[in-house]
């Protein structure tokens, strides 16, 4: 009887280890993943800036990659400031930020393709596409 | 699972699947023009499938999330998807870096 009540408490403290590692693992992934998504935003945000317009692709995607970073930092109660929400708000702020890049693909297609204009610009110095290389009709 | 994460997983895979038609019509476009295979196709070409592994990705870690792979979900494919996030920046940077070089080239000559 007493065999039995220690490998039950043993496993369970098996579980308990596991479950501590899996949780400081999953912590340090967040963190690298907090890490990735600000290089990309960074990127964008500068291209944005040296575009001087709202209407590119460099702009849009630092939009969606900013909500999608906000979501995460909520998602994980990351910040202090933040931690009176609700992980929920997190996720749902995530479901906007999906939104938000499905519709700018899509709209960026259709207007690429209703004026046979570049869906992503290639000009770094103005939002004017004048480039041909990322063209939806030169493929 | 909470039954509200499992439906907001459900929404954002559904809505980033719809995302992934667009650039998987690019891709598909452009296997059949792929004579035309110049440096700006290819810089098109890079750039699409970069973006689609990154939204495929995100769909993938949302369907591990419905399924209830939270180690495999959050620990290994969303860090995935914003590496591929990484790369689609690195690579838009660098194409754009080497067209403007190329257009200050060719007003010169």
């Amino acid at each position: 009887m007493e065999d039995k009540k220690t490998t039950t408490g043993g496993t369970q403290d098996m579980i308990n280890i596991f479950e501590n590692n899996n949780t400081d693992f999953l912590h340090s992934m967040s963190d690298i993943t907090f890490i990735l998504s600000l290089i990309p935003l960074v990127i964008f945000v500068w291209l944005a800036v040296r575009s001087k317009s709202i209407k590119t692709f460099q702009f849009q995607i630092s939009i969606f990659i900013a909500v999608y970073i906000l979501g995460e930092i909520i998602e994980n109660n990351r910040i202090a400031i933040f931690s009176f929400l609700s992980p929920d708000i997190g996720s749902q702020i995530h479901i906007g930020s999906a939104i938000f890049f499905t519709i700018m693909i899509w709209f960026r297609f259709y207007y690429a393709e209703k004026s046979r204009k570049n869906m992503v610009e290639s000009s770094i110095g103005n939002g004017n596409s004048s480039d041909s290389s990322m063209s939806s009709t030169n493929n | 699972m909470l039954q509200t994460q499992y439906y907001y997983n459900l929404i954002d895979a559904i809505v980033y699947l719809i995302a992934a038609i667009i650039p998987a019509y690019f891709i598909l476009k452009s296997r059949k023009s792929i004579i035309i295979n110049n440096d700006n196709n290819n810089y098109f070409r890079k750039l699409t499938m970069v973006l689609i592994g990154f939204i495929l990705v995100q769909v993938f870690y949302h369907i591990a999330a419905i399924i209830g792979f939270r180690l495999l979900a959050k620990g290994f494919l969303e860090p995935l998807s914003m590496a591929a996030l990484l790369l689609f920046g690195a690579i838009y940077l660098i194409s754009m870096w080497k067209i403007k070089k190329r257009q200050q080239e060719e007003l010169k000559t």
